[in-house]
C-alpha cells in the first residue's frame, strides 16, 4: 500500500508540474473563428454554414484589417459535455478567438463557466442565440468575469413579449379576431409568457405578466383557450379542436425547434380550427420549404419569414445571404441570419477598435457599436450596450411577419407604421401589405386547395 | 535513500526505503492490478507528454478521460446493482440527475460547499434508491426493466413542470465548481484525478464486496432467485441493500457533474443517448466484471471523442457500429480478452471460506 502511495505521490506530481510547464500561446495568425453546431440539425447546420459564408465574403474582401479569418467547425453532438470538450479545445488547442455556439441555453451555461477561466489567458468572444435570461444576469451581474458572452437573440423574457406581441396586433387589426388560442411550449425560455416573472438585476428589471393576460390587457382580446405543448409532444388535434370548440378566431403558437410545428400544421389543416388563421412563433414554419414539408397543408398560417429572396432589403446583406443560402441547399431562420450577421459586427467592432487581437477592446467597441449592417435587424434591436436587462443582447421588436398564400408564397402583412416606426428602411415599410391577408377557408379556395 | 536492483533468477529484487520488494519476471506473475491502477493513474501524464511531443495541448482528450471516469462512476455500481439484484436497471441516470439537482440546488440556494453537498447528494440518493427498492421484489424482468426506465422520463417531466425549482432545459447555473487554481489544465488535471479517486473508490468497494460472503450470496441471487431462498439467503433483505446503496453511488456522479460545469441541466443527462452509453460501459466490460467496467469507460469514452472530430455528421452512427461490432465480437466484453489470455483465471471459480 506503501509503495502504492509513493508512486500515486510522484505520479500526481509529474503531471502537476506538467501542466504548469505549459507554455502561453501566441496570437495565432490568421484570426480563428469557431462555430460549435450540431450538423444533424438543419437549423444548426445552416447556422454554421451561414458563419462560414460570412467568414468567406470577409476573406474575399480582404479579411479584417488585413487579417484573414479560419473558419472551424466543432460538431457538439447537442451533448453539453461533447460541446464543453469542443468549447475547451477550441479556445486553447486551436486558438478560436470569436467563437459562435449554437442556441442550446444548457450547453452555452457551461461554456460560459468554462469560459470564464479560461479568457484572462486566452481573450475570446462568445455569441450564441440561447434564449435563457440567466446568462445575461451572469454577463450583468459579474461583468469582469463573464463580458466575453453575447448573446444574439433578445432573453426569454423579453422575446416572449417585444416580439411575440406583434403576432397579436396582427390578430386585432389585420385578421380582425376577438377571441385567441394560445398554445404555449413548455419549455423553461417560455416560463414568462406560461406564467407571468420578475427578474431584477443591477441594470434594470424585465417584468412580465403571462401571456394570456397581457394579450388580454394590451390589445383587447379574449383569450379562450390555453394549452402547454410539452416537450416531443405530436397529437395537437385535441387542442386544436377545444381551440375551435371555444370559439377561437386566430391560434398564437409559441414555438420554437422543440415542438413539431410541421406535424402541427398537419394537423390543423385536418381539424375543426383549420379556418382559424394559425400563426407560429418560431421553428421550421420560417422556412418557405415549409410548404414543401407540409405538402402545402401550411397554406394560411402566419410566421416571421426572412428565408424570401425577394426580402426587401433590411441592409446591403439581406438578400444576398438568403440567396447564397438557397444556393446552398439551406433555409434561412432567424438565427441564421443572426449568426451571419454577428461576424460582419465582429469585423466592424475589430475596425472601430482598430485591433484584431486585444479582445478587451473589442468587446468595448461590440458594446459601442452601432450596427447597421445586419441582415434583418435594425440598429436599435440589435445594439448590445443599453444598460438594462438586455445587455450584450438584442432587444424584442417588430419581426417580419408573413401569411402563406398560394404555392407557399409569404406576403408580408405586418402594418408598414410599425415596420416604420421600429426604424426598418422605407422599401421595407413598403413591402408591408396587411390588406392582401386573406382568410385561410378564402385562400384554399383561390389557391384550388381543397 | 538508496534504491538498488538485484537481478535474482526469474524475479528482480528492489531495495528501498529500507526494505525489499520482489518482482516476479515472467508476464503471468505480474501484478496486474498494480499495473492497471499506475496505468489508470499516470493516463493524464501519457497523454500530456504525448500531446507536448507533438505540440498540440491536450485538452479535448482530458476532457474525454473525463467523461470515461463518469461512465465508470455510474457503470461500477450498476454493476454490482445488477449482480445483486439479478435485474437490469434501465433508470441508472435517473439517480445521476438526483445527484445533480441535489448539489445544484444546495449551492446555488444556500450556498453550500462541494464538500457537504457530495454526502447530501450521496444520502438524497441512498433515500430515494431505499424508497424504490421494493420495485427489485415485486418487478422482474420487463416489468423491471419499464418501471426503472420510465423514472428519468418522470424526473425530466418535473423539471419542465417547475421549471421555476429545476430550470427546465436551461438548468440551474451558478454552481460553486470545484477547482479554480487559476491554471486551466491544472483545473483540469485535478477534475481528472477527483474524478479518478471517486472510481478508484468505488472499484476497491466493488472489488472486496464481491469477494465477500455477500458478494457470494449477490451470486446465488443473481444465477437463481429462487434457489438462493431455498438455501435461506435472505434474498429481498440483500436485493434492497444494494439497490439502496448502489443508487446513492451513482448519484454522486451527479454531484461531480454539477461542481464540474458549475451548472446542472438535468434534461441534458436524462437521455436516452446518455443510458446507452452506460449499458454500453457495463455490457462492453464483460459479464459482472468491474475491471472490464474501467476499460470500456475509456475505450467508449476515447471512441465517442475519435468519431466526432474523425466523422464528421456522421459520427454517431460509425460510433454506434464500432461498438455494435465490439459487442458482436467480444462476447465476454474486454475483460474477457484479458482473462483469456489469463487461462488459469478464465473459467470462474468459488473460494469457500471455512470456519475452523
Amino acid at each position: 500500500m506503501k509503495k502504492l502511495l509513493a508512486l500515486s505521490a510522484l505520479l500526481l506530481l509529474s503531471v502537476a508540474l506538467l501542466g504548469c510547464a505549459q507554455p502561453e500561446q501566441q496570437p495565432s495568425k490568421p484570426l480563428v473563428v469557431c462555430a460549435l453546431f450540431d450538423p444533424r440539425v438543419p437549423v444548426f447546420k445552416a447556422d454554421a454554414e451561414a458563419i462560414r459564408l460570412a467568414v468567406e465574403e470577409i476573406n474575399t474582401k480582404g479579411g479584417i484589417m488585413g487579417r484573414q479569418l479560419t473558419y472551424i467547425h466543432e460538431d457538439t453532438q447537442r451533448k453539453v459535455d461533447i460541446a464543453v470538450t469542443a468549447y475547451r479545445s477550441a479556445v486553447l488547442e486551436k486558438g478560436c478567438s470569436i467563437v459562435f455556439v449554437e442556441g442550446v441555453s444548457e450547453e452555452v451555461m457551461a461554456i460560459i463557466e468554462e469560459g470564464a477561466k479560461i479568457y484572462s489567458t486566452n481573450p475570446h468572444i462568445v455569441i450564441s442565440s440561447q434564449a435563457g435570461v440567466e446568462t445575461t444576469f451572469k454577463v450583468i451581474e459579474n461583468y469582469d468575469k463573464y463580458k466575453f458572452y453575447f448573446r444574439n437573440l433578445p432573453p426569454d423574457p423579453n422575446l416572449n413579449y417585444e416580439v411575440a406581441r406583434w403576432f397579436f396586433d396582427i390578430a386585432k387589426n389585420v385578421v380582425g379576431a376577438k377571441k385567441v388560442a394560445l398554445l404555449l411550449e413548455d419549455a423553461a425560455w417560455t416560463k414568462c409568457a406560461r406564467e407571468g416573472c420578475l427578474y431584477e438585476s443591477k441594470f434594470g428589471k424585465f417584468e412580465s405578466k403571462a401571456m394570456k393576460d397581457w394579450v388580454r390587457d394590451e390589445y383587447g382580446l379574449e383569450v379562450v383557450y390555453v394549452a402547454h405543448i410539452a416537450v416531443g409532444e405530436s397529437n395537437f388535434l385535441p387542442m386544436l379542436e377545444t381551440a375551435a370548440k371555444n370559439g377561437a378566431e386566430y391560434i398564437f403558437v409559441l414555438s420554437s425547434w422543440y415542438t413539431n410545428t410541421v406535424t402541427l400544421t398537419k394537423q390543423w389543416a385536418a381539424s375543426a380550427a383549420r379556418d382559424i388563421p394559425l400563426a407560429f412563433f418560431g421553428g421550421p414554419a420560417q422556412w418557405i420549404r415549409a410548404w414543401n414539408l407540409t405538402g402545402g397543408d401550411n397554406l394560411g398560417t402566419i410566421a416571421m419569414i426572412y428565408d424570401y429572396e425577394a426580402l426587401p432589403p433590411i441592409s446591403p446583406l439581406t438578400q444576398n445571404l438568403v440567396k447564397k443560402m438557397h444556393d446552398l441547399g439551406l433555409s434561412v431562420d432567424t438565427s441564421v441570419s443572426y449568426y451571419y450577421s454577428e461576424v460582419y459586427r465582429i469585423k466592424e467592432a475589430m475596425e472601430k477598435a482598430k485591433t484584431t487581437e486585444n479582445i478587451d477592446a473589442v468587446i468595448k467597441a461590440m458594446e459601442e457599436l452601432n450596427f447597421t449592417n445586419h441582415a434583418t435587424i435594425v440598429p436599435k434591436f440589435n445594439y448590445f450596450g443599453y444598460r438594462n436587462a438586455n445587455f450584450h443582447s438584442y432587444t424584442g421588436g417588430p419581426t417580419l411577419n408573413a401569411q402563406i398564400q398560394c404555392n407557399g408564397t409569404p406576403v408580408y402583412i405586418m402594418r408598414p407604421e410599425v415596420i416604420l416606426e421600429a426604424g426598418f428602411p422605407k422599401p421595407v415599410a413598403d413591402a408591408m401589405n396587411p390588406a392582401a391577408y386573406k382568410p385561410p377557408a378564402e385562400l384554399r379556395k383561390i389557391c384550388g386547395k381543397t | 535513500m538508496e534504491i538498488k536492483f538485484e537481478p535474482r533468477r526469474g524475479r528482480l529484487v528492489i531495495h528501498a526505503f529500507g526494505r525489499k520488494y520482489d518482482w516476479i519476471i515472467e508476464p503471468r506473475y505480474w501484478r496486474n492490478p498494480v499495473i492497471g491502477f499506475l496505468i489508470w493513474l499516470s493516463l493524464p501524464l501519457i497523454v500530456t507528454l504525448v500531446a507536448s511531443l507533438i505540440n498540440i495541448k491536450p485538452v479535448a482528450l482530458i476532457s474525454t478521460l473525463i467523461f470515461a471516469n463518469i461512465l465508470i462512476i455510474v457503470s461500477i455500481p450498476l454493476v454490482l446493482q445488477i449482480i445483486g439484484t439479478g435485474r437490469v436497471n434501465f433508470g441508472p441516470h435517473f439517480f445521476v440527475a438526483l445527484g445533480g439537482y441535489t448539489a445544484a440546488l444546495l449551492s446555488k440556494n444556500f450556498g453550500i460547499s462541494p464538500i457537504l453537498t457530495l454526502p447530501v447528494s450521496f444520502i438524497i440518493g441512498l433515500l430515494i434508491g431505499l424508497a424504490l427498492s421494493p420495485i427489485t421484489i415485486i418487478s422482474r424482468g420487463v416489468y423491471f426493466v419499464l418501471i426503472t426506465l420510465l423514472l428519468p422520463f418522470i424526473l425530466a417531466e418535473l423539471a419542465y413542470w417547475r421549471s421555476d425549482i429545476f430550470g427546465a432545459e436551461t438548468g440551474i447555473p451558478g454552481v460553486e465548481v470545484m477547482v479554480h487554481t487559476g491554471n486551466f489544465m491544472n483545473d483540469l488535471i485535478i477534475y481528472f484525478y477527483i474524478s479518478f479517486l471517486i472510481g478508484f473508490l468505488y472499484l476497491l468497494i466493488v472489488d472486496r464486496v464481491l469477494r465477500s460472503r455477500y458478494g457470494f450470496l449477490m451470486g446465488v441471487i443473481n444465477e437463481d432467485e429462487d434457489v438462493a431462498a431455498a438455501y435461506g439467503i435472505d434474498v429481498n433483505r440483500i436485493k434492497v441493500i444494494v439497490f439502496t446503496f448502489t443508487s446513492g453511488a451513482m448519484a454522486v456522479a451527479g454531484w461531480f457533474l454539477a461542481h464540474y460545469q458549475g451548472s446542472f441541466t438535468g434534461p441534458a443527462w436524462l437521455t436516452p443517448a446518455f443510458l446507452i452509453l452506460v449499458l454500453l460501459t457495463t455490457t462492453l466490460g464483460g459479464k459482472g466484471a468491474i475491471y472490464g467496467v474501467v476499460i470500456s469507460g475509456y475505450v467508449i469514452a476515447m471512441l465517442r471523442e475519435v468519431t466526432r472530430t474523425t466523422f464528421g455528421e456522421l459520427s454517431t452512427v460509425a460510433l454506434f457500429l464500432i461498438l455494435l461490432i465490439l459487442l458482436y465480437l467480444l462476447r465476454e466484453g474486454f475483460w474477457g480478452l484479458y482473462r483469456k489470455r489469463r487461462y488459469r483465471e478464465y473459467e470462474p471459480s468459488i473460494r469457500i471460506r471455512r470456519k475452523t
